[in-house]
């Protein structure tokens, strides 16, 4: 059994996951950004704490949500899945979880309301939609959202 | 771009996958649980500070649950090892 070694995409060594819940918080959506701020600005100030980021899941958790998608150039096969995996995510991602940046730069403060709306993709989706190179920007859409599964991760208090 | 990484388990490939920024979606797609933090040593042992620092932002945010990435990922390995086990034992 090589499981312990699997390559799993992120450094799993000194990262706290902390589950809260806005919703029923009683915050609204658009009170969302400004509570994730404060909540990051407030961690990054707590000693040993190198990074914080929110994530809408986390790796391994067998959580996801998938949405359709629709990349321009691109022309799907007749019955392809276009279903792609779809996470939000704050500031320094890759950076908290050890993921590499490939290409490009990755989600962070800038990317508001107020800025052009931007997304970040993995390796698998570049492979897959842009066969011959990979394009700086690309332009595609998501729509049709739906929560793939909802397995509860461990519970382990610290 | 980025690099792959697996949600759904240690053994699922990872899918194509999209990441938006949270700070730009104003939908109730932004509802996020998941804080995650890079800390400098044990990451266990700043679980009630972590805890503290996010009940100082708002005291009536719910905080359900605190874990690290390496128990999360140990978890779903031996449930995946016992899954794999139980398959070989109905095979014989």
């Amino acid at each position: 059994m090589k499981l312990q070694e699997e390559d799993v995409g992120f450094n799993r060594d000194n990262v706290l996951l902390i589950g809260i819940d806005p919703r029923l918080g009683g915050y609204k959506p658009t009170e969302l950004s400004a509570l994730y701020r404060q909540v990051l600005d407030r961690l990054k100030e707590v000693p040993g704490v190198q990074s914080a980021t929110i994530a809408t899941f986390s790796p391994i958790s067998g959580t996801g949500r998938s949405s359709t998608v629709t990349v321009r150039g691109y022309t799907p096969r007749p019955d392809e899945n276009m279903d792609v995996d779809d996470l939000l995510v704050g500031p320094d991602y890759g950076v908290t979880l050890g993921v590499p940046l490939l290409l490009g730069r990755e989600i962070d403060i800038r990317d508001t309301p107020a800025n052009q709306k931007i997304a970040v993709v993995n390796q698998s989706f570049a492979r897959h939609f842009f066969t011959e190179k990979i394009p700086l920007a690309v332009a595609f859409t998501l729509a049709k959202r739906t929560i793939l599964s909802a397995a509860k991760s461990s519970r382990l208090s610290a | 771009m980025i690099g792959d990484v697996k949600y759904a388990s240690a053994k699922t490939e990872p899918e194509p996958t999209v990441y938006r920024p949270i700070l730009q979606v104003q939908d109730s797609d932004a509802y996020s649980s998941n804080v995650e933090i890079r800390t400098t040593g044990d990451a266990a042992s700043l679980a009630p500070m972590g805890r503290a620092a996010i009940m100082q932002v708002d005291p009536k945010l719910p905080v359900f649950e605190v874990t690290t990435l390496r128990e999360q990922l140990a978890g779903a390995l031996q449930r995946e090892k016992l899954v794999a086990e139980l398959v070989s034992f109905l095979d014989c």
